[in-house]
């Protein structure tokens, strides 16, 4: 009796070992990007470890969170995200960070016509400088243009 | 090696030199003179791609500044040209707008090397004392790209892009006036986030600031009513109003006509959006049997997840050089695509001429006014082309963890558990048997 008392005790103290050593090796993470870091390219990827979701959201509270889950492609505006990781066991810690307006474009040439991309994170107004014409350029869409244009982009009123 | 050290007008005058090509050449001869053309034609190439312009690319962050109008307010603002091709660059700076006369810029030019991500610089603005009219004032620092000895010569002449980093300036209302925008997110579960943030450009605080967001089909059949929580918004301040939908309609695209309530006033706000996945996506595109210098056939599985047929839709596949201009451009036939179904669309692109190795590109998919975007990474070899896709979004991925060593660890638990169980039960009976 005295023994298996014993190795239930120690079977017990084995369990909760491994118990507490799960809780704290399955914190899940938010590998990348960095808190506080600012994002100038329309692509990014959040990186995580040990998680099953992500949850963003534009307040500290997380009222109205996105949730996403690993492959999870998703058009967030400019603007401070707070985001944090958490899986079937617990909540990582809240990170932010933050899309800055970046107006870019490409342009790219080509045989019978040049291709003009907006590479920056925020919808753009293109002005073609000859010919007066203004045309919207979405993040991440590209436009087919004449050879030897000028092009000004200036930020979309929304 | 004299022929190697020739230059192009030595060349000339030998070619012209030759009385008549219409004779038969034999032998040294022959092959003295398909050497002297083989190297014309390489030093053409060479002064051709001379000739080409560089890709053009530059991009200038923030994109808009505001600032509300304080009596001779002095500040400045930085702002960074970015290099988004990562490449040498040369780029010229200058102002224009309501205050152009009272904004200094820091630099009118300035180099980039391809190491460098971007350039921080800065302005000043100076605002008078007084401005009468309420309203916003805009001025503009814009950033052009030139080419390398533009600095020399002074002028350039071929295709620029230019961008510009918006100073607006808003001169407070004497009254409550708002101004908004709808940002709108989908995430993984369905769910539709409206964001409104909204900006009290008037004089005086708005006590209660609310939105309702109607939903309607393209048919302007109204599908949904959501409310944001009420917010007060004091003089000159911004807040963010946000609501949830769980739509349980069917994919396709929903205006949202916003209306902001604020203090028995209203403004109204629009914005288009798609419900559930892109209409018409590019699956999967891949090519076989493939030999390089042959015509290469690319095959594209194209799914169009909407309930009617899509007329006249076809495939353009660009692939980029490392100066990132088109190599090449190829077009699939035109396809009706059946509705609720895949369809395979076929592409063919002659790579004679075409080196291995790696190449960024583009697959995009046109149909009627519309078109869908993927970015692609094509990796050629001998006998293979690797397609593999970039997304153009944000994304999440994930880096592994420990979920291994606790899996075996759940594992060793359950095991555990188990033995104790027939330990306690099976054992015992036996041994209670057995006594």
């Amino acid at each position: 009796m005295t023994t298996t008392r014993k190795i239930l005790i120690a079977e017990a103290v084995l369990v909760l070992g491994i118990v507490v050593y799960m809780y704290f090796s399955m914190a899940p993470e938010a590998i990348s990007p960095i808190s506080g870091q600012s994002i100038f390219e329309p692509d990014f990827v959040l990186e995580i470890g040990n998680g099953e979701e992500v949850l963003v959201s534009r307040t500290p509270d997380f009222s109205n969170p996105i949730i996403l889950k690993e492959g999870s492609e998703v058009d967030l505006p400019v603007g401070t995200y707070y985001w944090k990781v958490r899986n079937w066991l617990r909540e990582g810690e809240i990170n932010t960070f933050v899309i800055e307006s970046n107006v870019g474009l490409n342009l790219r040439e080509g045989s019978e016509q040049d291709l003009l991309e907006n590479s920056g994170t925020v919808d753009v107004k293109v002005n073609e400088k000859k010919s007066g014409t203004i045309t919207g350029v979405g993040v991440g869409e590209s436009i087919e243009v004449e050879k030897g244009g000028e092009f000004e982009g200036k930020q979309d009123e929304n | 090696m004299k022929t190697n050290k020739m230059s192009v007008n030595d060349f000339r005058n030998k070619v012209n030199s030759k009385k008549s090509f219409n004779k038969p050449l034999l032998g040294t001869e022959f092959n003295r003179t398909f050497f002297r053309l083989t190297i014309l034609s390489v030093v053409f190439i060479i002064l051709a791609l001379a000739q080409i312009n560089q890709l053009s690319s530059i991009g200038i962050t923030p994109g808009r500044t505001t600032v509300d109008f304080s009596p001779g307010l002095s500040q400045d603002i930085q702002f960074s040209i970015v290099n988004t091709e990562h490449k040498d660059m040369n780029v010229v700076l200058f102002v224009r707008g309501d205050f152009n006369e009272s904004i200094l810029l820091e630099k009118a030019f300035v180099s980039l090397s391809a190491s460098e991500n971007s350039k921080e610089l800065s302005y000043r603005f100076t605002l008078p004392n007084r401005i009468d009219k309420p309203g916003k004032y805009v001025s503009e620092i814009v950033a052009m790209e030139v080419p390398a000895d533009s600095e020399e010569k002074g002028a350039f002449v071929g295709a620029t892009v230019a961008v510009a980093s918006q100073l607006y300036i808003y001169v407070a209302y004497p009254d409550k006036y708002i101004e908004g925008e709808v940002n709108i997110v989908l995430d993984d579960s369905g769910k539709v986030v409206f964001f409104v943030p909204i900006v009290n450009r008037g004089d005086l605080d708005i006590v209660n600031a609310r939105a309702i967001i109607d939903v309607y089909t393209p048919l302007n059949e109204k599908v949904a009513t959501i409310e944001t929580a009420p917010e007060p918004l004091a003089s000159l301040q911004r807040v963010e109003l946000a609501a949830e939908w769980q739509p349980n309609v069917n994919p396709g695209r929903y205006l949202a006509v916003v209306t902001v309530l604020y203090d028995n006033e209203a403004l109204e706000l629009h914005k288009e959006f798609s419900i559930g996945e892109s209409l018409v996506d590019i699956e999967e595109v891949y090519v076989k049997d493939f030999q390089l210098g042959e015509i290469a056939k690319f095959n594209a599985l194209i799914n169009n997840k909407w309930s009617s047929e899509i007329k006249d839709a076809f495939l353009n596949i660009l692939v980029y050089n490392d100066e990132g201009q088109i190599m090449a451009d190829f077009k699939s036939p035109t396809y009706d695509l059946a509705p609720l179904s895949k369809s395979e669309m076929v592409s063919y692109w002659d790579t004679a001429g075409v080196h291995r190795g790696e190449y960024d590109g583009k697959l995009i998919l046109r149909y009627g006014e519309k078109s869908t975007d993927k970015n692609i990474h094509l990796k050629v070899s001998d006998s293979e082309i690797e397609i593999s896709g970039l997304t153009g979004k944000v994304s999440v991925r994930s880096s592994g963890g420990k979920s291994d060593v606790s899996s075996l660890l759940v594992i060793g638990i359950i095991v555990l558990v188990v033995v104790n169980i027939i330990w306690f039960v099976v054992v015992k009976k036996l041994m209670k048997r057995k006594k």
